[in-house]
């Protein structure tokens, strides 16, 4: 009999049931969808090596999702307390008839299962639907050999996903319940007739509390941007709270300012529904405010790491070009950094009989290579490699402290706060590398060689992160003493990574005549860059693989061994780790604020009816009473996200420090993307919103 | 000819079905009425027979079956709904039973909504407002909510409201139907005053003392016309006592029925 009557019920106010329904199903849907990607048919085909990266995905993606399906409790729980204080009267009248609040509570449950099996049925097919696509394309992300499509449904994920949402459904249930039961009858029958109260404070009051939302947010940026992201401080915690808390006055004073504003105007107040609509606004801040903050805050979340997750991919994608000059790169560190005195010297980084090795070989990588072929059974040097050329990097004896009493110019002030420690940083040498070295690895790179003036030295360095502060230095063209000889700083720069690598760090060094280095002096890491014989790339991988993890002394010791289709590989999978998870947590927190801002909208619609009904009675033509209730959603659409974008761009001021680690990325066009993309399904959201509110006023 | 007002003519109103159709209700089934400028014109009649239908089509909320419905010489039968709200807008004013003020406006913004919706010059608004609200006495309650006035309060504002615009006609649904007798009496002097300077005023009302107040009262019952009273002369109390007559033989005439 209940069962029957919660039928019923649902089928009844299916209209009112819809938004809770879409908007579940949207959630459930996302959620298999981006869970399933890694047990799907086609990302099972793509191949070994690029598996991992997948594996990678699915890892982050599942941690990730607890958070996500904390994000769509809420909003579950959000959306079906609309739906039922909707209802209110509706559950007075089974008291009212003499229905017990036990059963009352059990058609209400009913009801929860019903929808909520539907909405998970119809979740999961459109979820399954999504995932074909999701993880076909994420395959040929990964793997741009696989052809086709498979079709699959990951068992895992669809458990997952019920459980997930069961627990959801749960929740909601028990917080329907425990407000039903609590509710009073008498508050149940008069449920939409109370009014608020208007906090309508007085005109110097309203702006004050505007103008002081707008001070907090503005030091909160000051802050952030002195502070950045790294430092996790006061000063960021401060940050943090006076922006959430600028936020939420903001909100709740905007109602109340723009009121006032306009009713100093008087020809904007007293024309058409202005008034109305002004008022209409502030009649609902009260409840609204804070829904609307938690709405602009998570806008900004969301823009934040989707800017921020496209910022990586464009930066490691940019720099791939760049690190894949040559066929491979092979590296060889023969002294570090000794950390456990921690004075600025250095430690062997090898054996002694390696060592031995090395010395025997006068350091060239080259011929140490090739003599090593033979002990890890590869094949003859010559076959495979065509042509190669080596960097030598020493270390210099000038300081970044002494840059900055030379040049007057410090890495500090270039880079964003947070990234450097100030006092580290002031004893960190520059490296040296002899023009000749220099010079070869451009030429087998195909780039010009460069010239140094007489008792000139030229800065370069490929790690973005430190590419303004050369510039800075350049540009004041100091006079450093290398190596005991003063050598002028030249106007130019290079920027070039010379080498074969996913993440370019090489973050200052200063090229030099071959002479200014002493002949004595022994380099701390050589790089040997590589052009292989046609089609041996990968034969070369395994040969220097091999020299990298043999104990036999009597081999080449290598540090690290790239080759360009690793490189490309590698970047291209996190490429996609990081897109993927940027897309998947910014389209979650996007349906979720636009679905509250619609929920909330209708909700307002339909408790409004009666009185745009009484305006068209009053002789307010359709188009007036429309535009009124556009400018009311526009309004609420549009200041949490005005206010999402301001948070975001003064947020990315300091993410672009942390994002440009990873190389150099055109922030402009990755936000111009992501904003279009934000736009759309916001929109889309406001489209179908005011449509949806122009229809249920009309009907009344 | 002297131009009426309003003029009412052979309106029919059927619910549900078709003409020959047993199940259709027949609200109105012919009723013809004039009104002319300055007329203070009551409307009665028992529950159910048609008074509030009328008053519906006159106020252009609800359309006849058949018949026509002149106001200030304009057909308003054959109107679009868009020249509907322009004309609602410019030629009539409403009072509701439950005053219909927004609860989320000043009462000064309530009276002046009919002016911005009118998009009348903005300069002029402040001023016709104070003026309207001097005139009804109250005057001192403009920056009030609804909320915070009593229910008297509330119907006078909402008088204001209905003939700041200056309309051809206003209409009135039981304005004193929530009201006690004090409050009652209050609107009904405002609503003669308004008569006096000019207002045209159709009331639909089940109460005898509330239609004493009018000029003319018009019976109506099974959605016919039953007959008129007017007033003349009389003094309030003796139109009370004819209109008491009048409803009890009406009401005797539903129970012949039966």
């Amino acid at each position: 009999m209940l069962v029957k009557l919660a039928f019923a019920n649902v089928r009844k106010s299916a209209r009112d049931f819809s938004v809770y329904f879409f908007t579940l199903v949207l959630g459930i849907a996302v959620f298999y969808a981006f869970n399933s990607i890694a047990g799907s048919e086609a990302v099972a085909r793509i191949s070994e090596d690029s598996r991992s990266m997948v594996e990678l995905l699915s890892m982050v993606i599942s941690s990730v999702s607890v958070f996500i399906a904390v994000i769509l409790a809420f909003l579950a729980v959000y959306a079906n307390r609309f739906l039922v204080r909707r209802r209110n009267k509706e559950f007075a009248l089974y008291l009212t008839l003499g229905m017990r609040k036990a059963d009352l509570l059990k058609v209400s449950l009913y009801e929860t299962c019903i929808v909520g099996a539907a909405s998970l049925v119809a979740g999961l097919l459109l979820g399954i639907l999504v995932s074909q696509a999701l993880s076909n394309f994420a395959a040929s992300m990964f793997d741009s050999t696989v052809e086709g499509v498979a079709f699959s449904v990951s068992g895992g994920a669809v458990a997952q996903t019920v459980l997930a949402f069961a627990a959801i459904f749960a929740v909601t249930a028990l917080l329907n319940a425990g407000r039903l039961s609590r509710s009073k009858l008498i508050d149940l029958l008069q449920s939409g007739r109370r009014n608020e109260r208007m906090a309508l404070r007085s005109l110097p009051l309203s702006l004050v509390l505007f103008a002081a939302a707008c001070v907090m947010i503005g030091v909160s940026y000051k802050l952030l941007i002195d502070n950045g992201l790294l430092n996790m401080n006061a000063q960021f915690v401060a940050a943090t709270v006076l922006v959430c808390a600028g936020t939420v006055l903001f909100f709740y004073a905007l109602a109340g300012f723009l009121l006032r504003v306009a009713q100093m105007v008087r020809p904007v107040y007293l024309r058409g529904l202005n008034m109305f609509f002004l008022r209409q606004l502030s009649a609902r801040v009260n409840s609204a405010f804070f829904s609307v903050s938690v709405i602009a805050m998570t806008l900004f979340l969301a823009m934040t790491s989707v800017c921020g997750g496209i910022g990586i991919c464009n930066a490691m994608s940019s720099g791939v070009d760049a690190g894949t000059r040559y066929d491979a790169s092979v590296s060889t560190t023969h002294r570090a950094y000794d950390f456990e005195k921690d004075d600025g010297s250095l430690v062997p980084a090898y054996p002694e009989p390696f060592a031995e090795f090395v010395r025997a070989h006068d350091y060239d990588m080259a011929r140490g290579l090739a003599d090593s072929a033979a002990a890890v059974g590869a094949p003859a040097w010559d076959d495979l490699v065509e042509r190669s050329a080596q960097i030598d990097f020493y270390v210099s004896d000038v300081t970044y402290d002494d840059v900055r009493a030379a040049s007057g110019v410090s890495l500090l002030d270039h880079v964003g706060s947070g990234l450097f420690d100030a006092d580290s940083i002031a004893s960190t040498r520059f490296d040296v590398v002899r023009l000749s070295d220099f010079n070869a690895a451009r030429e087998l790179a195909g780039l010009d060689p460069v010239s140094l003036d007489e008792g000139a030295c030229m800065l370069w360095g490929d790690f973005a992160t430190t590419a303004p502060y050369l510039r800075a230095v350049a540009q004041a063209q100091p006079t450093l003493s290398v190596f005991g000889r003063d050598m002028r700083v030249q106007r130019e720069v290079c920027g070039e990574t010379l080498e074969v690598t996913g993440v370019a760090m090489r973050a200052g060094a200063l090229v030099v005549d071959d002479a200014a280095v002493p002949a004595d002096e022994e380099p701390y890491q050589s790089v040997l860059d590589v052009r292989c014989k046609p089609g041996q790339q990968a034969a070369f991988g395994s040969f220097a693989q091999a020299v990298a993890s043999t104990l036999d002394a009597n081999t080449q010791p290598v540090t690290m061994e790239q080759t360009a289709s690793e490189v490309r590989s590698q970047s291209q999978g996190l490429t996609a780790v990081v897109s993927y998870l940027a897309i998947y947590i910014g389209f979650v927190l996007v349906i979720a604020c636009a679905a509250i801002l619609a929920i909330q909208q209708l909700t307002d619609a339909a408790d409004s009816a009666r009185r745009y009904d009484l305006l068209a009675k009053l002789g307010a033509p359709r188009r007036m009473i429309d535009g009124a209730l556009f400018k009311q959603v526009l309004v609420y659409f549009t200041f949490p996200l005005v206010l999402g974008i301001a948070h975001t761009i003064c947020a990315m001021q300091v993410v672009t420090d942390v994002v440009r680690v990873f190389g150099n990325f055109d922030i402009g066009m990755t936000s111009a993307v992501a904003v279009a993309a934000f736009l759309a399904v916001y929109g889309a959201y406001f489209v179908v919103t005011y449509c949806t509110a122009c229809a249920i006023v009309r009907r009344s | 000819m002297t131009e009426h007002v309003l003029e009412v003519q052979d309106v029919t109103k059927r619910y549900g079905g078709r003409n020959d159709d047993a199940s259709a209700t027949m609200a109105l089934a012919g009723v013809s009425l004039c009104v002319d400028a300055g007329e203070f014109v009551g409307i009665m009649g028992p529950s159910g027979s048609g008074k509030s239908t009328l008053l519906n089509c006159i106020s252009t909320i609800d359309a006849p079956t058949s018949g026509s419905i002149r106001i200030a010489g304009r057909d308003i039968t054959k109107l679009s709904s868009k020249e509907l709200a322009r004309f609602r807008r410019d030629e009539l004013g409403f009072v509701f039973q439950d005053s219909n003020l927004l609860d989320t406006l000043t009462v000064r913004e309530n009276i002046a909504l009919a002016l911005t919706i009118q998009r009348a010059c903005a300069r002029e608004i402040p001023e016709r407002v104070h003026d309207a609200a001097a005139r009804l006495g109250i005057a001192d309650i403009l920056d009030k909510y609804p909320y915070q006035i009593s229910g008297g309060q509330k119907q006078r504002a909402a008088a204001a409201r209905a003939v700041i615009t200056h309309p051809s006609l206003v209409v009135a649904d039981e304005p004193t139907g929530a009201l006690d007798s004090k409050s009652s009496a209050q609107l009904l002097e405002t609503f003669e005053t308004l008569n006096a300077s000019g207002s045209t005023i159709v009331m639909v009302t089940h109460d005898a003392f509330t239609a004493s107040w009018c000029h003319r009262i018009v019976f109506i019952k099974d959605g016919r016309l039953w007959g008129q009273l007017h007033r003349g002369d009389d003094a309030r109390d003796a139109f009370f006592s004819k209109i008491v007559a009048a409803t009890t033989r009406l009401g005797d005439g539903v129970r012949d029925a039966r």
